[in-house]
């Protein structure tokens, strides 16, 4: 079966690419994609309710193990499904978009499928060689798709980035594939080898593998520090490919994070603790820096930063409590599904506001939401999917966002005590109810410029055709099914965390969540069903019944907004996006400047004079900086003498 | 009777409270009122260990902490405060947000620090007072350096000493009353000092920023 | 009587209460205000008389508006009517205790800030849109705090269900923290219900009344009982934190919760004419002491106090 997946994701880029007409060869690649990710679906449903499949290509020291077993399965139920709408969506969305703007159908023709096909890829093999090769095919294709319009010098600039960035996460990956199989006795490079090959390494050297694994992982997921990539690179490629960068490849990551993780290396209190405060950091600055911005793609790209950070977040809790002691798996795993529970919301409502947002390019031919508005009356459909991809993405009640997010708050509060580590936990839990309130503050943002108010741009005339809207529909449908019914997507991750976490069964799981109950400590999710259809069916009901049920006998009347009795041209009563937190941003500005320095990429030519003088010049003028530390201030010295009194005393209590 | 350690935490802990609006606040009669509450914490825990812990000859410490920590020191203070019309003090060079992170982690790191260190404690309930102490120390050193009005680092270098009048107390149990005389008569003497000082500087530069007195130099 | 029948009978009264009476605590604001300011004032009652002839006005409805706008006010409603039923307010537990806990109440009472400021950018009007964008700033601060205040009350408890924290609370003493705690979550709510000097989002010299500008009619009446049910949510789970002892008993629990409350708006109503209107960067830093009040809280109840 998973040959036939790959055969019809090569077939469908080669027919787009070599077909004679453009169109109908980007027409039939876009088709054929779908239906081999309707297939992938199908295939890892079956796979997650039976047996998972093996599979071997090729022989000898270069063979090809594929494998879907249950995490790959539930990955690649995730990716069915948005490969799917993705595909559907592009069909259209290139066609009417961007033929006149790059290089063509045929390139995206060719790469589409391609780029599809090396993420499943990335997630099937189980030979570390054969990863590096799918991790590369993945970097190229999407680096082409992004720069589609490659005409731009900034879509070119954030290309380049996006590709360095990637060959750095690849270059880490080759180490530590090459390292460990460098100690495999016959040379392997199959996973299982891989993983007896890491236990019999020297303890330390092991840890810096595990911690260059987790950094490889950790650019290619967007976590802070090494993120200042996606924010340039996901705005600048068109939005189908938005989508896919940001609501799949950065999972690819994460599910590479979590099986080595688990699998190969053994499960450490140190890498937990790493994953759980890069996340958090991710969270908070993510949320941080989505809250000035003005271009809507740049604001969805932080916002990835800021939820890449939750799934992080749980994750790594969920390992470093799993490591601290084989007792606790219970909570692990509960925080572990809590982690892979965001991973699909998240994968949902991210697409389906990028996609949103190619709607918007569509009509408008802008990005910009200081101009911006309106938008709602032009295109009903469009804002009212909108509104539901925002309310998911804030996480309110009734939606997907909500139920994971809470799930991993309520799992992190109530984890065991391990002496400072839970303080860890719980403050990220604390950090992560922050992000949540700064998430909320975005995406208001983002609805309401774009979707409300008054417009400064010419819009073209009614709303985007059926064929984009229908896959988007499917998107909001799932996200409202698995916000009301949290329990049915739960007992399908239950399987692969209960493969990953060997203690646990998946009875047992079930049974966990209903036993704590009992402790008051944690609830079960299977109420949030019953407190939405309170909301849905008596609430709402009632809050709507009070609105309508007095209906005044005179009709409403519809009258000019009131602005003081003035008549004021319709552009100058647009508020714009940069200034709309102008308050708050001058509170945080000591803590972060949110303007991006102009991209320069320099072209060193060879010089010895360069190549000799420079350093030393460098560390002179280096040397000069640091005498800025005679300030003629005594309170400087006092505050650094104090600082270092600081320093001793709690070197003093560590030491 | 009561266990000493049930009475005296409940007071560390509002002690933290009143560091924190002490060195944040920006009008300066404010910030000396919560001087005056700080005081009467650090008293009533004196007067609790003389009670509870029966240590009769801190009945004599916390009249005479009660008289100038209370009484004189604040009068002074709150007196030049009205002579010199200074209102609020100027925006510090610490940004307000900055200023609060500092702050909680000084109070957080201060807490632990005394907690964990292995210092001669007799008594249980005392190391957080320790704690506490310690978090007073490092909130009225980060209040002198980090601000630029005269008024407000004298009421930093009293709230100094609260910090280690605390840790006095709780180290130092049986030390005879001139030790604690000498300290307490140290401290009022100090600030008239200091406010005389600030009543010059405002005199001779017009305003109470320590950064304007550079120029003094020549 | 059965223990199922007190708890269905105090989640309604729970909810009746909250529907009932902060429009009453509103309208003894309202005179509290006018008699310091030496006039007469209206009628404690002037509050309900005004929603009820709200609810029979005509709808007039601003050619921008788009369908947020129309609907945000009941749904944000609707979202608070949950909170109702769900939050214990007259006797320790209520029909909802096996799912209620803080952070879904944390998030039940953000949405309807969500929501109203959603409604008021949907209606296309440049003052809602600065009242709006006020009111979100000041939200981002106040919630930290709220969250803050709630993750302290949780860790004194050890729980995060409000019948667990309420229960043991009725069996143990007040501490520090969980006081602190408390006292921060009545500011928020002072500040949430915009009064004075946070009144900035309806700020009527300025912005000719902000964020309700376009509001009218039923809509208009269910945005402000929005705004005051939400404020006496916050208030009640505050009063009854520092004083559970009372929730035992619905009934004594419903009379002393009614006393407590009162007094708390009485002495929000005192407070409110000594001050003139923040700017947005003071209001701002204030709020930064008050967020930094909640993480010391946080710090207190780690330690135990």
């Amino acid at each position: 079966m998973l040959e036939i997946i790959f055969a019809l994701f090569t077939l469908a880029a080669l027919l787009g690419a070599f077909s004679p007409s453009k169109r109908w060869g980007h027409r039939i690649s876009c088709m054929l994609s779908l239906f081999a990710s309707l297939l992938l679906l199908d295939v890892s449903i079956q796979a997650l309710e039976g047996s998972p499949i093996t599979l071997k290509l090729l022989q000898g020291i270069i063979v090809l193990p594929l494998e879907m077993d249950m995490l790959s399965a539930f990955f690649s139920m995730v990716f069915g499904i948005v490969f799917t709408i993705v595909s559907l969506y592009s069909l259209k969305y290139i066609e009417e978009g961007y033929t006149d703007r790059g290089s063509g159908l045929r390139i995206h023709a060719l790469c589409l499928p391609i780029f599809m096909a090396s993420m499943v890829a990335v997630i099937l093999v189980r030979s570390g060689f054969w990863l590096i090769f799918a991790w590369e095919l993945m970097s190229l294709s999407s680096f082409i798709l992004v720069v589609y319009e490659h005409k731009r010098q900034d879509v070119r600039n954030a290309g380049l980035i996006y590709f360095a960035m990637s060959h750095a996460a690849a270059a880490l990956l080759i180490v530590v594939v090459l390292t460990l199989a460098s100690h495999t006795s016959p040379l392997s490079f199959l996973y299982s080898s891989l993983s007896s090959a890491y236990k019999s390494l020297d303890p330390h050297v092991a840890m810096c593998l595990a911690i260059l694994f987790t950094i490889a992982m950790g650019i290619k997921s967007g976590v802070v520090p090494l993120h200042f990539w996606l924010p340039r690179a996901h705005p600048a490629a068109p939005s189908n490919i938005s989508a896919l960068l940001s609501g799949i490849m950065v999972k690819t990551s994460i599910f590479l994070l979590l099986y080595f993780t688990t699998k190969i290396f053994y499960p450490a209190i140190e890498i937990g603790a790493l994953i759980l405060v890069l996340g958090i950091l991710s969270i908070l600055i993510g949320c941080l820096y989505a809250v000035p911005q003005n271009d809507c793609k740049v604001l969805l790209a932080y916002s990835t930063i800021g939820h890449i950070g939750y799934i992080w977040l749980a994750l790594g809790a969920g390992l470093m409590i799993y490591a601290y002691s084989g007792q606790f798996a219970l909570y692990a795993s509960l925080l572990i599904s809590a982690g892979l529970f965001h991973l699909m919301n998240h994968a949902f409502f991210k697409s389906l506001l990028f996609m949103v947002t190619g709607n918007v390019i569509l009509k408008t031919e802008t990005r910009d939401m200081d101009i911006l508005g309106g938008l709602g009356k032009a295109m009903p459909f469009t804002s009212f999917i909108a509104m539901i991809g925002i309310l998911s993405l804030i996480g309110l009640p009734i939606f997907n966002g909500f139920a994971s997010k809470w799930m991993i708050y309520v799992t992190g509060i109530s984890s065991p005590a391990m002496d400072h580590l839970t303080m860890l936990i719980h403050l990220g839990v604390a950090l992560a109810l922050f992000g949540g309130t700064l998430t909320a503050i975005y995406s208001i943002k983002f609805y309401s410029e774009i979707f409300t108010g008054q417009s400064r741009v010419k819009v073209a005339k009614g709303d985007v055709s059926p064929i984009i809207t229908v896959p988007e529909a499917v998107l909001a449908i799932a996200c409202i099914v698995f916000g009301i019914f949290p329990g049915a997507a739960l007992s399908v991750i239950f399987k692969p965390v209960s493969t990953l976490i060997p203690e646990i069964s998946v009875y047992t799981l079930a049974e966990g969540v209903k036993f704590y109950l009992s402790l008051l400590v944690i609830p079960s999710t299977m109420p949030l069903t019953s407190v939405c259809f309170t909301l849905l069916a008596v609430f709402i009901p009632i809050a709507f019944g009070i609105l309508y049920a007095l209906a005044h006998p005179l009709k409403t009347r519809v009258e000019a907004p009131w602005l003081g009795g003035y008549k004021f041209d319709i552009h100058e009563i647009k508020f714009p996006a940069s200034s709309l937190y102008a308050g708050f941003e001058k509170l945080v500005s000591p803590l972060y400047r949110v303007k991006f320095p102009t991209v320069k990429v320099r072209y060193p030519e060879p010089n010895a004079d360069k190549v000799l003088v420079s350093p030393w010049v460098k560390l002179g003028a280096f040397l000069g900086e640091v005498k800025r530390i005679q300030v003629g201030r005594v309170q400087v010295y006092v505050g650094v003498l104090f600082i270092l009194l600081i320093i001793v005393l709690v070197a003093r209590v560590l030491g | 009777m009561v266990a000493l350690e049930h009475v005296i935490t409940p007071i560390a802990a509002c002690m933290i409270l009143t560091a924190f609006l002490i060195v944040e606040l920006r009008r300066l009669k404010y910030s000396a009122y919560s001087y005056i509450v700080q005081s009467t914490l650090l008293v009533s825990i004196f007067l609790s260990i003389a009670v509870l812990a029966p240590e009769p000859h801190f009945y004599a410490w916390s009249i005479s902490a009660f008289i100038t920590k209370v009484v004189i020191v604040p009068w002074l203070i709150i007196h030049t405060i009205n002579k010199l019309k200074a209102e609020e003090e100027e925006e510090p060079m610490v940004p307000p947000i900055l200023s609060i992170l500092i702050d909680i982690a000084l109070i957080a790191i201060g807490f632990w620090l005394g907690s964990t260190l292995p210092l001669p404690i007799t008594e249980p309930g005392f190391k957080i007072c320790m704690g506490v102490s310690f978090s007073l120390f490092f909130m009225g050193i980060y209040g002198m350096t980090g601000r630029s009005c005269a008024i407000k680092q004298t009421i930093c270098l009293c709230h100094i000493e609260n910090g280690i009048h605390l840790m006095l107390a709780v180290l130092a149990y049986a030390s005879p009353v001139t030790v604690d005389i000498g300290i307490l008569t140290d401290a009022v003497v100090a600030i008239a000092i200091m406010l005389y000082l600030s009543t010059l500087i405002k005199k001779v530069t017009g305003s109470l920023s320590i950064y304007r007195m550079s120029s003094l130099r020549w | 009587m059965s223990v199922e029948i007190i708890t269905i009978v105090s989640t309604i009264l729970g909810i009746a209460v909250t529907v009932l009476l902060p429009p009453l605590y509103d309208g003894i604001h309202r005179k509290i205000r006018a008699r310091i300011h030496c006039r007469v004032g209206p009628p404690i009652m002037q509050t309900w008389y005004d929603i009820l002839k709200l609810m029979v006005k005509q709808d007039v409805i601003p050619e921008t508006a788009s369908k947020t706008f129309l609907y945000a006010p009941s749904i944000s409603l609707a979202y608070l009517l949950l909170a109702a039923a769900m939050i214990p307010i007259v006797y320790w537990r209520t029909v909802f205790d096996f799912t209620c806990d803080i952070i879904l109440v944390i998030y039940l009472l953000s949405s309807a800030t969500v929501f109203l400021t959603l409604g008021s950018l949907g209606s296309g009007n440049i003052f809602a849109v600065e009242g709006a964008r006020r009111e979100l700033m000041i939200a981002i601060l106040t919630e930290l705090t709220v969250i803050f205040s709630f993750i302290a009350i949780a860790i004194r408890f050890n729980a995060i269900k409000f019948s667990s924290i309420f229960f043991q609370a009725m069996e143990t003493y007040p501490a520090i923290s969980s006081i602190v705690a408390s006292l921060l979550l009545i500011s928020c709510a002072y500040i949430e219900g915009f009064k004075l000097p946070f009144e900035l989002p309806e700020a009527e010299p300025e912005i000719a009344g902000g964020s309700v500008i376009e509001y009218s009619g039923r809509r208009l009446a269910l945005f402000k009982l929005s705004i005051f049910m939400k404020q006496f949510l916050l208030i009640a789970i505050a009063v009854n934190v520092i004083e559970p002892w009372s929730l035992s008993n619905p009934m004594l629990g419903l009379i002393i919760t009614i006393v407590k409350v009162s007094i708390v708006y009485i002495v929000f109503a005192i407070w409110e004419p000594l001050f003139g209107r923040f700017r947005v960067y003071e209001a701002l830093r204030s709020l930064l002491i008050l967020c930094a009040l909640s993480i010391i809280a946080v710090i207190l109840s780690l330690i135990g106090v």
